[in-house]
């Protein structure tokens, strides 16, 4: 054998000896994991779909961000797995002025992850004139001050029901302690169950135990969230065992996961629901008749069972999930009636005059844009807008579709360049109604101006009497349904999916929201 | 003076009798044959579409989603109950249409820059070089990603960016065999006797360059289909419910457990079409005479 | 020597001087508005256009086109390649973080790729013509034609949920590094497969071959002695070159095996229009490529001294 020969064999062999002993060797590893540890190991591996990018409440929390977030930071005011306001750090709040100035009685004796006390002070540094909830969210507040240790005012510029908008993890109490002395942030510090550990970029954040957490410890000693973008990978993953837990199920794998041994498949319905925003300052849906003509034609049950394999519920244009305060359980909603569809479309002018399948009037044919977002939140809207698409060509409206990003949404919606957006969840961050604002005329997007609709949602968001409130929103739904400045499609239901060692697991209607409290792992 | 264009006419040929096309040897291989007719079925496909497909391939039936192959549904329905079949054969128009539009205003353009690059020399030739290399400079889709990102997606964006990328392979490849040619006896003799530049061009080398680019061009017709379906999987390229192989590939993804035949049949159509322009190339190649280590991994 | 290589140092520089203006473009070009996204991220939905302007006039970003090019350059010179949009972090530090992880992916495709290609385009060459050449060559047609998203997709199908032998997302272990480099070297491995074929066959039937079987030298001989060297110097070039195909392809890859990988967060920043991440990471990638396009070239030069003299010919 001469030296190039002994040369090359060496190398394949080489390779082949690497590739051999990353297949023989860490057996334990990598598919069954968590079985070297030792049985008391009460480890769970969650797999979401994007990472924390942001840990600060300078920035919203974006993506799957708000799952980790629950077990680190918790709000003032909380809710329970069926959405009741329950106390969450403030045991008690009252407003002695009928809603423009709200007092929060602080719980005692609760301690941040570094060890110093949750106290008014670090209310007030959560709800600084900075934070991302003061600039975008509660912008009538005007001041936040501790009136004593455990106490603290908050004095708005108008009545508002100011607890129901704080339970929301995105604007969390935080500790000051998360900064440095320079100012800059140096790691989260919250009074969550769970501490955060450490991060490793787009691929996990390890959380462990708060030891000395205020309310019931967790059974849990550590919990890791892998992050897993694509949705068959993370589905798959869940049945290797290389984690314990997946949210955000896709529909089309609902089924085959729970005909499968061992995998529970938790389900609940939430407060988002989808819906098609109009933009009623341009034809053709400035006309009411034709928005209505839309909500006819579109078949909501359908979308359901069919689209959504049956995951979630037909809303038929209820602005309201079932579970949302205020939601109307004898509202009227609509069926699919393609003969009213096609007479209300005739009723305002649009005839197909030249044979071609497409309605017109004045010469210009019915066609217009239906926008649908590319992010994660978005995967199963395609399917939807696609058949919402082929609906509406059965009576004669020709629709484009077009698929952007946020960003290039967020500029057509300005321009007022759209015919419909495809939406989930849009400005709904818990169950208190406050994505009626969608509609007002003073949000910039909205591209509706009705007085009576805007009168409506004032007065609804100015009163704190829950009887007023719920005459206002049943009035609201009504009007929704009636004049449809937008047609509510589907109301989501949140999917979770456990492998067999999970047990305890509740799933709550609140999304994005994971309650892990009383979770733990029967190894076997 | 005629007979002088009549004997550079002979030394022309006589000097690049190897590289005439051989149709003969052509016919002989049996696989570059067989490439040839499988683009023509495709052509037929694209073409004839209407005809050939059994339904409508943007009719929804929501109530018959996800059937596995049966005699009215030859490939199945996808997931929002539309013949997969029909789907596929007017998929061949834009798979087909994406990659001829292509490789069409890529390989004219890379051939007319090539040119003039390897003719005039100097320093065109070297300002239009370091342009191409700038252009390669980008791993194609990184550039690609990055057009058909800020355009959105959609045929035209997605033509757009293949055709901005991959001109490159064309140019230096005309540029090379330009220059190879530069020096051969019959240009000179020719540049004596009429110094128009561009009538040598067209006259005595382009006819020359074209083979080559033929064969890369064939190549690369199978390497856009593939990219362009790259493209759709990231959510840049054309978008339901326009049916394209490798959007469907992407839309069936989801499905890939529970009904793999929506998957299945957009990536066989990909395979065969990329087989047959791969076979019909390398056919070409073979009876050109060219040697076969001058492959174009053009990535 | 010295001429060859400084006359390729002055036309990387000239490229990479290109290379900036291109990445630059692609910010400017853009349909998006640079100030939107960043107040986007900032402020949510609620945005008003007074925000937006404030935003703009801080950033500088309504500064005329050249001016914020050459404000851009001036950064870009003192290695600062600025701040994500999205996320206020450091570009170039993003950058260098997810970097090794698309390096080491790329490498081990490639080793991946000529583990399988050489043997195969080797016994395919000896063996011209049998039924082993046309299974090799078909199987190779097949990986090239294969679009890797859907190939990697059946890999993990196969091999991670049905044999559970590899895992199915991550980085980490050796273990996490074999479906995600398989997936990528596929194509890779089939075209050097042919290559390899190809090579090895010209070389052998050229002269001196011929004239070492003369000689006596048995057949193993002739082959690892003379004709292996020779054939496979080019092929094993070639194969490193395809080093900038190998980042592109990364792109599906590092999505679909959730790799923390420059592809992804490419990827991912275009969709989110966070400009000045896509401007950074479009330079980075394009002078890495083209700097490593320079050292093979150079690599080659030292190896080959037919080439030193006869660049672009």
């Amino acid at each position: 054998m001469n030296r190039n020969f002994k040369f090359i064999l060496t190398i394949c062999m080489l390779l082949a000896v690497i590739g051999a002993s990353a297949c023989i060797g860490e057996e334990k590893e990598g598919t069954a994991k968590g079985t070297g540890s030792g049985e008391s190991s009460q480890e769970l591996v969650v797999g979401i779909s994007t990472d924390v990018s942001s840990w600060y409440l300078d920035t919203f929390a974006a993506g799957d961000a708000r799952f980790v977030w629950s077990q680190v930071y918790e709000t003032l005011v909380r809710l329970d797995s069926d959405l009741k306001i329950i106390p969450g750090l403030a045991e008690s709040w009252e407003t002695p002025d009928n809603g423009k100035t709200w007092v929060f009685h602080l719980r005692e004796n609760v301690t941040f992850h570094d060890g110093t006390p949750f106290d008014a002070d670090s209310v007030v540094f959560s709800y600084s004139n900075q934070s991302y909830v003061r600039q975008a969210v509660l912008k009538p507040v005007q001041s936040v001050e501790a009136l004593d240790n455990h106490t603290v005012k908050f004095v708005l510029a108008k009545p508002m029901p100011l607890p129901y908008y704080l339970t929301h993890v995105a604007w969390p109490v935080m500790g000051p302690g998360c900064l440095d002395a320079e100012g800059d942030f140096v790691k989260p510090v919250g009074t969550g169950p769970f501490r955060f550990e450490g991060q490793t970029k787009d691929q996990e954040v390890v959380l462990t135990r708060n030891d000395a957490y205020w309310g019931d410890k967790s059974l849990l000693d550590k919990v890791t969230f892998k992050v897993i973008p694509e949705a068959t990978t993370r589905v798959i993953a869940l049945e290797t065992g290389e984690v314990d837990m997946i949210i955000k199920v896709p529909e089309y794998d609902v089924q085959r996961l729970e005909a499968e041994e061992g995998i529970q498949v938790h389900r609940k319905l939430t407060t988002f629901t989808d819906f098609l925003q109009f933009n009623c300052d341009s034809s053709p849906f400035n006309d009411t008749r034709v928005r209505q003509s839309v909500a006819y034609a579109v078949d909501t049950e359908a979308l359901v069972n069919e689209v959504l394999e049956g995951i979630g519920e037909p809303a038929g244009g209820r602005p309201y999930s079932p579970v949302m305060m205020y939601s109307d359980p004898d509202l009227k909603t609509y069926t699919q009636d393609l003969g009213k569809a096609r007479s209300l479309l005739e009723e305002a002018g649009w005839k197909d005059s030249d044979g071609d399948g497409i309605r017109d009037k004045d010469g210009k044919p019915l066609k217009t844009t239906l926008i649908v977002s590319k992010g994660v939140w978005a995967v199963r809207h395609n399917p939807m807008a696609q058949v919402v698409q082929g609906t509406l060509r059965e009576i004669g409206m020709d629709i484009e579709i077009q698929v952007l990003d946020e960003g290039a949404i967020n500029k057509l919606e300005s321009t007022g360049d759209f015919g419909m957006i495809l939406r989930s969840g849009y400005f709904v961050w818990g169950p208190y109604p406050k994505h009626f604002f969608v509609h007002h005329s003073a949000n910039p997007y909205s591209h509706y101006h009705n007085e009576t609709y805007d009168q409506l949602v004032n007065a609804a968001d100015m009163t704190i009497d829950a009887q007023e409130q719920e005459e206002l929103y049943h009035s609201l739904q009504a009007f929704v349904i009636e004049e449809v400045p937008a047609f509510y499609l589907v109301h989501e239901e949140k999917v979770v999916a456990t492998c067999p060692s999970v047990k305890g697991y509740t799933i709550s209607s609140e999304d994005p929201w994971l309650n892990l409290s009383g979770v733990y792992l029967e190894r076997k | 003076m005629t007979d002088m264009i009549e004997k550079i006419e002979i030394a022309k040929k006589a000097c690049l009798a190897e590289k005439r096309l051989n149709l003969g040897k052509f016919g002989k291989n049996r696989l570059a044959v067989s490439g040839l007719l499988l683009i023509a079925v495709l052509c037929v496909f694209a073409l004839f579409a209407p005809e050939i497909a059994p339904h409508d391939p943007f009719s929804q039936r929501l109530d018959s989603r996800l059937l596995s192959p049966s005699s009215e549904y030859p490939f199945g329905t996808d997931e929002l109950g539309r013949c997969i079949f029909s789907r596929v054969i007017y998929g061949t128009r834009i798979s087909l249409g994406i990659g001829i539009l292509v490789v069409a205003a890529t390989s004219v353009t890379g051939t007319a820059i090539g040119l003039l690059s390897g003719y005039r020399g100097g320093l065109l030739d070297e300002a239009i070089m370091r342009g191409v290399d700038i252009v390669m400079a980008f791993p194609n889709i990184i550039l690609a990603l990055v057009i058909a990102g800020l355009l959105g997606p959609g045929f035209s964006s997605v033509v757009l960016a293949l055709a901005l990328t991959h001109w490159p392979a064309y140019a230096r490849l005309v540029r090379g065999q330009v220059l190879s040619l530069r020096k051969r006896a019959f240009v000179e003799a020719a540049r004596a006797l009429r110094p128009s530049s561009f009538y040598i061009m067209r006259k005595h080398i382009l006819p020359n360059c074209i083979e080559p680019v033929i064969v890369l061009g064939t190549l690369e017709i199978a390497h856009v289909i593939i990219f362009a379906s790259a493209l759709s999987f990231l959510g840049l390229g054309i978008q339901p419910p326009v049916p394209e192989w490798g959007s469907m590939l992407k839309a069936g993804v989801p499905y890939l457990r529970t009904a793999p035949h929506l998957t299945f049949f957009p990536g066989l159509m990909i395979i065969f079409t990329v087989f047959a322009f791969n076979f019909a190339g390398d056919g070409l190649r073979e009876s050109l005479g060219q040697p076969a280590n001058q492959e174009v991994l053009a990535g | 020597m010295w001429e060859y290589i400084a006359k390729r140092l002055a036309m990387v520089s000239v490229v990479i001087a290109g290379v900036t203006l291109v990445a630059f473009s692609a910010m400017y070009l853009a349909p998006g508005d640079p100030a939107e996204v960043i107040a986007l991220a900032r402020y949510g939905e609620d945005l008003s256009a007074s925000q937006v302007e404030t935003l703009r006039e801080a950033e500088g970003l309504d500064a005329p086109v050249h001016v914020q090019y050459l404000i851009w350059l001036g950064h870009l010179l003192r290695l600062d390649l600025g701040k994500s949009l999205v996320t206020s972090e450091d570009v170039l530090t993003e950058i260098l973080q997810k970097l090794p992880a698309t390096a080491e992916l790329a490498v081990a495709s490639l080793l991946i790729s000529l583990m399988i290609a050489l043997p195969a385009g080797v016994l395919s060459a000896l063996r011209k013509n049998t039924l082993l050449d046309s299974g090799c060559m078909f199987v190779s047609l097949l990986g090239v034609s294969i679009p890797n998203f859907w190939l990697g997709l059946l890999l993990i199908w196969f091999f991670a949920l049905t044999l559970h032998m590899f895992p199915s997302f991550g980085y980490g272990s050796l273990k996490h590094f074999v479906l995600p480099a398989l997936t990528l070297g596929t194509s890779l491995a089939a075209v050097t497969a042919r290559l390899t074929r190809a090579s090895l066959l010209e070389v052998m039937g050229q002269e001196y071959i011929v004239a070492a079987r003369a000689r006596g030298f048995d057949e193993r001989t002739v082959l690892f002695r003379h004709a292996l060297k020779n054939a496979l110097l080019p092929v094993v070039t070639f194969a490193g070159m395809q080093f900038g195909y190998l980042l592109g392809g990364a792109v599906v890859v590092e999505t679909i095996f959730s790799w923390p990988g420059i592809g992804k967060l490419l990827v991912d920043s275009i969709f989110a229009m966070d400009f000045s991440m896509v401007q950074g990471c479009v330079f980075f990638i394009a002078v890495l490529f083209s700097l490593s396009s320079l050292v093979v070239d150079l690599l080659y030069a030292v190896l080959d001294p037919r080439i030193r003299y006869d660049r672009h010919d």
